[in-house]
This record gives structure tokens, sequence and C-alpha cells, in this order.
């Protein structure tokens, strides 16, 4: 019986543990991380346990990420960090061996290709959550407009993870553009 | 005499038939009366704090168990609400309130009351449901990725430990529920979850708690069975040509599992889950054998994709099944009646795949071999169930029967008038053998009260 609840206090230790260690992570990367800002669309779908939120459909998914390595699908990569003219993040290779140097990275999974023309990759930054009345208005403060070129997600990147900080448009946090433009 | 280590523990039907048997023992003077007092006062002490504490019938217990699951998915939907105005701290707290309060609950019910079942089982279906909640919140507020196969598995490894920990039956079905989700989710061996459970299956085994037992292993199995097809049988597989042989493979240390574990006169359907779900795999495999097209294992691993833990994992388990159906027969073959060689020869394909491999036989070799065997086999299952007087039996050679015959009536360019003919010819065919069972079992049974 003794040991039964010894087992049963390093249960409780451990459940409580993990999603602290998630909060902490996750705090750590937003703190200490470097910036990059995705260009994104975001869509409203629904997760039985996780509530509402909006997919966020990046440019870096739609075009393929070159890579001199043969890579199977499905397999974890190190996808290397650079910024195109306009200042947004775009990928500019893909390795299987961690980058020494300080050369940020993202560590993310290898969708379709082939080395020729590049990999398809899953972004794995791909949730911003919101309530039940929030989110179908982010969704349609986005596809009323033509373009969404000025929609983007601000990501933080630390040692090979990223966290999502912010979803902005036309430069405002998503929730204050929102408020500022009446968006029903 | 010495009681010390006499306390065991029995069910009611146990201690039932031990009440009728030592009553006849006694009018047959093999003991007396004051013997039969202190054996049955032996187990009775035994089930004594067992009985008297379990308040409650498993009836209670079940829609106590109802209870928590609806409050624990109330709480999950309330969470996922999204309290957008409660900001990060607040939500943070929110998330981490019902972990600690269920974890609170679990610790009462074991400190200051553990022998109430219906505590332990709440607490423990509740604890179940915070944990989830605690990730989904957190992630939700703190926007931390992750697909639904990682929070899957984080919100089972974090809960495992409870089955054991709190005993709880509830929690047991819905891990084996959260296991059975992964194996049809993804790819990957999850099923080697359940090894987890096995010693706690096997201590309900042990303890006769047949009911649970039996529906813990029909999702396990059903779960293995899914995990394994879905990981090996589709198109870049390297394993795809292996596929029909490994689940066959699979059907028969099923069935093996369940004569081996029960004993081999246990034949109910519900409360023999391996042999009732391995009967179901090779009536099936072996139908799908009667067609041509197959593809026979000639190219063992195909270069579209590599061989992964996944594939490592679905050999080791069909090396497993093989060693033991093999097993199985060669130890008890001489007790076999005629359905069990039935069900069994189909492990002749097998093994005629493995041969078929390294010898290249041609696709008719198996084409006409699985529609003599279903044909034979069928016939044989008939006769026994008839001579054995069992329906089931019948019913089941004439379903495995039937279904050769419509198959083989797909195969070719049969006018339609002809196909309704020979529906309504089968479907007469089996209203009318199981009237005349009835009938015949009627007149069997008072044939024998007169």
């Amino acid at each position: 019986m003794k040991t039964s609840k010894l087992l049963l206090l390093i249960l409780c230790v451990v459940q409580l543990a993990v999603p602290g260690y998630m909060i902490y992570e996750q705090n750590q990367i937003l703190s200490e991380g470097k910036v990059y800002k995705f260009k994104t669309q975001p869509i409203d779908p629904y997760d039985p346990f996780r509530g509402r939120y909006v997919t966020l459909t990046y440019k870096v998914n739609a075009e393929p990420v070159p890579s001199e390595e043969d890579l199977r699908r499905g397999e974890w990569v190190y996808a290397l960090l650079g910024k195109d003219e306009a200042g947004f993040a775009i990928f500019t290779n893909l390795v299987t061996e961690k980058p020494v140097s300080d050369q940020n990275h993202i560590k993310l999974k290898v969708g379709w290709g082939g080395s020729e023309g590049g990999y398809y990759v899953e972004v794995p930054f791909n949730r911003y959550y919101a309530s039940e009345d929030t989110a179908p208005k982010i969704e349609r403060a986005v596809w009323r407009r033509e373009t969404v070129d000025d929609v983007y997600a601000e990501i933080r990147v630390l040692d090979g993870k990223a966290a999502l900080k912010e979803l902005y448009v036309d430069e405002l946090p998503i929730r204050e553009f929102i408020k500022k433009n009446g968006v029903n | 005499m010495n009681f010390k280590n006499s306390r065991k523990t029995v069910s009611p039907d146990q201690l039932k038939w031990l009440e009728s048997e030592s009553e006849l023992w006694k009018e047959d003077g093999l003991i007396q009366q004051d013997t039969r007092d202190k054996l049955l006062d032996r187990y009775q002490k035994a089930e004594t704090p067992q009985a008297t504490n379990q308040n409650y019938s498993w009836g209670n217990i079940l829609l106590i168990s109802l209870g928590s699951l609806l409050i624990g998915g109330g709480v999950i939907l309330l969470l996922a609400h999204n309290w957008e105005s409660f900001g990060k701290g607040a939500r943070t707290f929110l998330s981490f309130l019902p972990l600690v309060l269920a974890q609170g609950l679990c610790w009462y019910g074991i400190q200051r009351k553990p022998n109430s079942i219906a505590l332990r089982e709440s607490s423990a279906v509740l604890l179940f449901f915070a944990v989830a909640a605690c990730i989904a919140l957190i992630s939700q507020t703190y926007h931390i990725y992750g697909e639904l196969e990682r929070f899957l598995v984080v919100w089972l490894l974090l809960t495992l430990p409870v089955v054991y920990l709190l005993r709880s039956a509830t929690v047991l079905m819905l891990i084996s529920g959260i296991i059975l989700w992964l194996c049809c989710l993804e790819r990957e061996p999850y099923w080697l979850f359940y090894v987890a459970l096995t010693p706690y299956l096997y201590k309900l085994y042990q303890r006769q708690s047949r009911l649970l037992l039996h529906w813990s292993l029909w999702i396990a199995l059903f779960s293995l069975t899914i995990s394994v097809v879905y990981g090996s049988s589709y198109y870049t597989s390297p394993l795809d040509n292996w596929a029909i042989y490994i689940t066959l493979a699979m059907g028969c240390a099923f069935y093996a599992l369940g004569y081996w574990l029960f004993g081999l006169e246990h034949d109910k359907f519900w409360s023999n889950a391996p042999t009732s779900l391995g009967i179901l795999i090779i009536g099936f495999i072996s139908l799908m054998f009667t067609w041509y097209g197959r593809t026979l294992p000639y190219d063992l691993w195909q270069v579209e994709s590599p061989m992964g833990f996944n594939e490592y994992s679905i050999l080791t388990l069909f090396v497993g099944t093989l060693v033991f159906t093999a097993l199985f027969i060669a130890r008890r073959y001489t007790q076999f009646s005629v359905s069990h060689w039935v069900a069994l020869s189909s492990f002749a394909f097998v093994l005629l795949g493995l041969v078929g491999f390294f010898f290249r036989f041609n696709e008719s070799v198996f084409v006409i071999l699985s529609n003599l065997y279903i044909l034979i086999g069928s016939v044989l299952l008939m006769f026994q169930g008839i001579n054995r007087n069992k329906l089931m039996l019948l019913n089941g050679g004439l379903v495995w029967f039937s279904l050769l015959v419509l198959f083989r009536f797909f195969d070719s360019d049969i006018p339609f008038m002809y196909k309704g003919i020979i529906f309504i010819v089968i479907g007469s065919a089996f209203i009318a053998t199981n009237i005349w069972f009835k009938k015949k079992q009627q007149a069997k049974s008072i044939g024998g009260e007169a």
C-alpha cells in the first residue's frame, strides 16, 4: 500500500510537471528566440479537445525547399532559415545533420518531393488558438482581403524549436485588427 | 492446523460451487459436518472483506463512471471554449485546477476510503480527463503546436499508470480505446502499448474477472489487427506483398491463443475473443485467397519505402505468431475436433506462401487450393454442427460456403436473372436449414424428456 501511494504521488508530480515543462519551454523560446515573420493565410477549423483554432497555411508551405540530400517522406530534418527581400522568412535548405554554427533552423518533417525539384515540408506551428467567437472572425478578416500579403505570423526560433508569438494583419495583432475594423 | 496461507479470495460462483459440492461430499460420507464448515469458513473469511466493502453493485459503479465521464467531457468542453478574456495567468491556473482536484480526490480515495470502488473508479476517470484537459488548455493558451497523435501519446503515457495504481476498470477501457484510436490513426506499432497492459490483463485472468478481461481482449486484439493490416497493406509498404500472410498467421495465432487460455472446449463467441476474432480473420482471408490477382510474395522489400520500426515490429509479430501456432498444433493436435482442424489447416496457406516465395508457385495453386479448402471446410463444419447439435457451427459453415459461392459468382459475367435466383436459393437454404435444425433440436429435447 505504501509503495502504491508513493507511486501515485510520483505520477501526480509527473502529470503536473509535463504541462509545466511545456509552458517553460514555450516561454523560453518566446523570450530568447530570434524573430521571424512567416507569411500566412489562416482558415478556421476545430479540434474536439483543444477547441477552435485557425490553421495557418504558410507561403513556405507552397514552395518546395531545395536539398542536396536524398530525403524520405516523414523524415525529420533541419530547415535552415533565411529572409527574402521583403524581410519574410524562407527556408533555404534542408539538412539531416543538426547545424553546428549560429545558423538558425527549425526541426520539421519532410513531405513529398525529390532532391532535384526540392521537398515540400510540414510546418509544425500551424495553429493559432482562438475562442469560438474570434476564430471565425479571424478567418473572415483575412478572406475579405484581396491579397494576403500583409498577413503574417511572428515566430520565435531557438535551437531548432519554434513558437508562435502573434498573428498580424496590417502590422496589427489580429485581435486589435478585428476590434479596429469591426469585423463581425 | 495452520491457516496462515489459507485466506484465499474466491468468486461468488466458486463459493456457491464449493457449498453444493461439499454438501454432496458430506452426504457421501467423505467429510463430516464440522470439516465442511471449516472448509467453507476458510473461503468465506477471505471473501468477506471484499464483499462488505463493496457497497455498490457493478451497475452502480458503471453509472458513477458514466457520470464522471460526462463531467470529464464537460470540463474539456468548458476549457475548449477558450476563455480569452481571462488572460494567460488565470487560464494557466484554470487548466491546472481540474488536474489538481482530480489528483486530490484520487489521493483521498486511496488514503481514506481504500475499499470504496465507486470513489476509486470515479476519481480515476476524472483524473484521466483532467490530464487531457490540462495539456489541451496549456497548448491552447500558449499556442504550443503538436498533432493529435502526439497529444494522444502524451495523454496515454500520463494516464496509463492509473490503471495499475487505482485498479480502475473504466480507465482500462478508456486507455484501450485511446490505443485503438492511435492504431487507426497512424501507421506505427502503437499496439505495443498493450504490452504495458498485459500484466493487468493477466491479473484479471487469474482473478477470474472474466467480463472485463473479455472486453479488454476484444479491443486489444481488434486494435492489433487494424494496426498490422493498416501498417503493412498499402501501396508503398515494403510488406505489402506479405500483408495477407501476416494477417492470416495472426488469425491462426489468435485462434490458438483463445483455446490455450480458456481451454479447447470453450467456444462461446463473446467470451473467447481471441478464438472468435481468429475465426473471422481466417474465414475472411481464406476467401481472399480464392481470387486471382492477389500479389504473391515475390519481392520481399519494395523499393518505395525502406523498412522502419513499424515494419520490423510487424515482422517480429509474424515470426511470433508462426512459432506460437506451430507449437500449439504440435502440442494439442491429439485433442483437436474436426472444427479445430478446419480452422487451423488454413495455417498451411501461410507456410505455402513462405515456400512459394523461394520456389515461385503459380498463383493457380493458391486459388485452387483455397477454393477446395473452403468447400471441404464449410461442408465439414455444417456436418459437425448437425452432429454435435451446434447451431453456431452449422451457420458458420453455411455463411462460409455461401460467401464462396457468391464470390465465385461475381467473378464471371452471369446475367442478373441467374444472380437473383442464386440469392433467393441461398437465402431460402439459410432459413430452411435453421428451421429444420430448430425442429430437430426440439424433437430431441421432447424425446429426451419422454
